[in-house]
This record gives C-alpha cells, sequence and structure tokens, in this order.
C-alpha cells in the first residue's frame, strides 16, 4: 500500500553545500535576493495585468470577460459590505473545524494501523477502498444522515482528510529503524513511552506531509460542499456569480481562494520546515 | 525479551484483509437490517443489486462511461500539459524565476472554482467539466515535476560535468531520469484528484455521469442506488490505482534503481 506523498524535495534549487546552509545567510545578501524577487515578480505581475486588461478590452464584454480593474471594483465592493469577510469567515471555519478533526481521527488511525499488524490487515483494503471514493460522492448519503446544514459540510471535509494523513502517518510509522525502538526498550521505556518518545517524533514529517495534502483538498470539498447549497462562504459566491452572471464576484472568489489556499500551504510548508526539520532523517533538505 | 520493541518471530498467517472486507460488509449488512431503513442506510444485498444494475442496464451504463471517458481524457492530458509546464520551469532558469509564483497561485485554487469561467469560455457541458478536470490533474504533475528536476545530488551533477556532459547533457541524462519517480508520484496523486473533480464538476453543472447520477437520486431517494454509485467510484478508483502502479513497476522500472520510493 503506498500512501500519498508530496514533494519533501526542495524545488527552488540544488544545494551545490549543504553544510553551508546551516549558517545564517548575510543580511546583506538575503535583502538583495528578497528585492530581486520583489522586483521579478512585481514585473511580471505589471505585463500580466496588461495582458490582462487587452484580453478583456478586445472581448468587449466585461460581465462575462472581467479586466483587472472591475475585479478590482468588485473586490473593493465585496469588501467594504463585508461580503467577502463573511465568506471567507465562513468558510474557513468549516475547513478549520473539519481538518482539525480530520487530521486527530486520522493520526490516530494512522498509529493504530502502524503499529498493530492484525489492525493493518483488517482494515487497510477498506481504507483504501475509501480512499478512492471522492468526498462529493458521499454528499447526497451526509444530507440524508446529518440533514443540510454546516455540519454536513464538517463531516465531508472529516472525510476529505482523514484518509490522507492516516496512510501518510503509517507510512511515516514504517520508516522508523527497528533498531531506535528496540534501543529506547533496552533503555527500559514503556509501550507508550516509545509510542510518545520515538514513533510519533519520528512520524512527524510524514504527518504534516499528509496534512498538507488534506488542506488543499479540503478546500476543493468545502467549495464544491457551498456551491451545492450554504447560507455563506466563497463556494457560494461563486454559484451567485454563476446564477446571476456576476462575473467579477467569481474573480473575486478565485484570487481569495487562491490567496487562502497558498497562505495554508505555506503555514504547513513552515510547520515541516521548522517543527517537523529536527525529526527527519535529512535535517539538510528544505521542503518549498 | 519481552522489551523488544517489535517481536522477532513473525506472526502466522491468516488472511486478514479478507476477513477485513467481509467483515465490514458483514457489519453493513446486520446494521442496516437492524436500522430498517432503506432511505438512510440500505442494505448491502440491495446495493450489489443495483450495483449489478449499474453495469447491466445501458442507460445507467453510459453513466458509468461517461464519467469514465472524461477522467481519462482529462487526466491524460492534463498529466501531460504538467509535464510540459513542469519540465520548462524546471529546465529554465529564468521561467521558474517568473511563472513559480503564478504556479503556486494556481494550484492553490480549487479546481472547481473554475467551473465558472470555464462554462463561459467553453459553454455548459462536456468542454467546462473537462476543463476542470485537466485544470485539477495539472499541478501536481507540474510541481513533482519541478521538484524532481531540482533535487538530484550535486555529487552526480559534478560527475556528469567531469565526464564531459554539456549543461543539455546534465539536463537530459541526469535531471530528467532523476525527475521520473518523483513526477509518477505526482501523476498518481493526479489520478484521484481527477476523480474528484469529475464527480464534483458533474454534480454541479452535469447532465450525466456517476456524479450526477449520485446527487440525482437524492431527489427521489433512491439511496442504494447512491451507495451503489459510490461503490462503483471507489472501486474503478482503486482499479485505476493499481493499474498505474503496476504500469509504472514495468514500464519506468528503470527510473527507480537505487531509490527507496519504489
Amino acid at each position: 500500500m503506498t500512501a500519498v506523498t508530496t514533494s519533501s524535495i526542495p524545488a527552488e534549487r540544488v544545494d551545490v553545500h549543504p553544510a553551508r546552509r546551516r549558517l545564517p545567510a548575510l543580511p546583506a545578501a538575503l535583502l538583495r535576493r528578497a528585492a530581486v524577487g520583489t522586483a521579478v515578480l512585481g514585473s511580471s505581475l505589471a505585463v500580466l495585468l496588461v495582458v490582462w486588461a487587452l484580453a478583456a478590452d478586445a472581448f468587449g464584454m466585461p460581465f462575462l470577460f472581467p479586466g483587472p480593474v472591475d475585479v478590482a471594483d468588485a473586490l473593493g465592493e465585496a469588501v467594504s459590505d463585508g461580503l467577502l469577510l463573511t465568506a471567507v469567515g465562513a468558510s474557513l471555519a468549516r475547513i478549520a473545524a473539519g481538518f482539525a478533526i480530520g487530521s486527530a481521527l486520522g493520526v490516530t488511525l494512522g498509529l493504530v494501523l502502524g503499529l498493530s499488524p492484525v489492525a493493518r490487515g483488517l482494515l487497510s483494503p477498506v481504507i483504501t477502498f475509501f480512499r478512492f471514493v471522492p468526498p462529493l460522492a458521499w454528499f447526497a448519503p451526509v444530507l440524508v444522515w446529518f440533514g443540510a446544514g454546516e455540519s454536513a459540510m464538517v463531516v465531508l471535509i472529516v472525510y476529505t482528510g482523514v484518509f490522507v494523513v492516516a496512510l501518510s502517518t503509517l507510512e511515516g510509522t514504517s520508516r522508523i529503524p527497528v533498531d531506535m525502538l528496540r534501543m529506547a526498550g533496552a533503555a527500559g521505556a514503556s509501550w507508550w513511552q516509545r509510542l510518545l518518545w520515538v514513533t510519533l517524533p519520528a512520524t512527524l514529517p510524514s504527518i504534516f506531509a499528509g496534512m498538507r495534502v488534506a488542506v488543499g483538498t479540503s478546500f476543493m470539498t468545502v467549495v464544491s460542499a457551498e456551491m451545492l447549497g450554504a447560507p455563506e462562504g466563497l463556494g457560494v459566491i461563486v454559484n451567485t456569480g454563476m446564477i446571476t452572471t456576476r462575473i467579477p464576484d467569481v474573480f473575486v472568489a478565485i484570487l481569495a481562494l487562491g490567496l487562502l489556499g497558498l497562505l495554508c500551504d505555506r503555514v504547513f510548508v513552515l510547520l515541516v520546515n521548522t517543527v517537523g526539520r529536527r525529526f527527519r532523517e535529512h535535517a539538510d533538505a528544505v521542503v518549498a | 525479551m519481552s522489551a523488544l520493541a517489535v517481536p522477532l518471530r513473525r506472526p502466522a498467517r491468516v488472511p486478514w484483509p479478507v476477513l477485513g472486507v467481509v467483515g465490514a460488509g458483514v457489519l453493513w449488512q446486520v446494521a442496516a437490517v437492524l436500522t430498517d431503513n432503506q432511505a438512510t442506510l440500505p442494505t448491502l444485498s440491495s446495493v450489489l443489486g443495483e450495483l449489478v444494475a449499474l453495469v447491466q442496464d445501458p442507460e445507467l451504463r453510459d453513466h458509468v462511461s461517461s464519467t469514465l471517458g472524461r477522467v481519462a481524457v482529462g487526466f491524460g492530458s492534463g498529466a501531460l500539459l504538467g509535464l510540459v509546464l513542469g519540465s520548462l520551469i524546471g529546465a529554465v532558469g529564468p521561467v521558474r524565476r517568473v511563472l513559480n509564483p503564478y504556479l503556486n497561485f494556481l494550484r492553490a485554487v480549487a479546481p472547481i472554482a473554475w467551473i465558472v469561467p470555464a462554462t463561459i469560455w467553453l459553454g455548459v457541458g462536456d468542454g467546462s467539466i473537462l476543463f476542470v478536470v485537466v485544470y485539477a490533474a495539472i499541478w501536481p504533475v507540474a510541481v513533482n515535476t519541478i521538484a524532481g528536476m531540482a533535487s538530484v545530488a550535486p555529487d552526480r551533477v559534478r560527475m556528469g560535468r567531469m565526464f564531459g556532459l554539456s549543461p543539455f547533457g546534465v539536463l537530459w541524462r541526469i535531471r530528467v531520469p532523476n525527475a521520473v519517480p518523483v513526477a509518477l508520484t505526482g501523476t498518481r496523486l493526479s489520478l484521484g484528484l481527477s476523480f474528484m473533480a469529475a464527480v464534483g464538476a458533474e454534480m454541479i453543472i452535469g447532465r450525466d455521469g456517476l456524479g450526477y447520477l449520485v446527487y440525482d437520486a437524492r431527489s427521489y431517494f433512491d439511496t442504494p442506488l447512491m451507495f451503489a454509485g459510490i461503490l462503483l467510484l471507489g472501486g474503478v478508483g482503486y482499479l485505476g490505482d493499481l493499474l498505474f502502479a503496476s504500469a509504472r513497476g514495468k514500464v519506468f522500472a528503470r527510473f527507480y534503481a537505487g531509490r527507496s520510493d519504489a
């Protein structure tokens, strides 16, 4: 059984001298790199905006293909009348609740699977099956069981996360060197102590990797679920935009989704590179 | 000896996976019979009957084949696009510096949100569903291709240079082979996401397909049909993944030499 894996390898550039990386970079060099990065991003963004504006102009129907100015207007309006903030708050609250429950369940399940061969044998076919059922396919049964409302959406997000995190955790436990556990045992650590001080820390990088995947797919689930029926949320903005053909609003929602998703992803990268780093096999590798 | 963390003897062979599947089935049937409400929890036997109908009834079979077709076409072209995009970004430094922020932004947007722009540009129907599936499939492949190209052990690049490889030679003979397994991991992730995207898009704007079928079954409380669709989705997804994994082992075996992620 193979767990879902993310790229845990630096995408930015190859370290020619891995050992040197641990030295703190000079502030001046760091500053220069940041400045160059900003300049490149700024100029490419400017070019992109101009091309976008020209294309929208050529299309000639701002309601169907809005230019950057129309989207900025819509963004300003959505921010000032509080629509965007409510929507972002509602979507994030659903994700946070579902993700927290799903991750906790997933880690527990993954540890149980990793520690007990019997549980692994019994449950792995069932879990593998569930992993391949798209969360949205459960939308209809979940509505029947939990009624249309917040709890139904949270349950769908829990479902989205739990198996990814569980399989990732399982993979992490399978990578712990047996000698490490034996040594802890020989030093007198009890079963619980081994679990708490050896297994869990050694699995943390895999857990974070699984959670990173889960948070990305949670956004997908929440948007689709909201599009199918919710009082407020980013998916609702997309859906009403589709019904009333207020396309600039849809672009605002897409912008918000991209930025939020990026932010969540970066938080996990940060977690992996700080908390997870000291428990990793190759502490030099930086996840990008 | 009892302090050892992992027992050295192998446990006796018990067919646990088979027991797990059978146990889950029995548990379901018993729970369904006890709750005795087909609309909330249909019995396994009725769902299996519905599943047979799904495969045999030509009208229902069309739903299955249209979803599978969308996933196949969308995943195939999306993975190809992701590969091209990823290799371009991974191989050319300036391109990477310019495009990386946009790549990160675009992959963070939930694919399903693009359904509205896609409908405007491509019209209601197959085209826009396909767009969403392609969009879902591109990013994991692209990101992993880039990562795979960047993660070459520096010593291998140095060795290639020493043996007289040109920069292009380093790219083609060292970086690309190194990227293959990582890119394949991303591709596998993409396959799952393609299913997710296809089902979601079909539920929202579809007129046919398994997603539409499952969602539509809700309106007349045909819960057994819903579960048959879910079973089928899980089964097909699993088969697809299995197929992918075995193809990967056979076709791309040489790229896995000496790696731990085979």
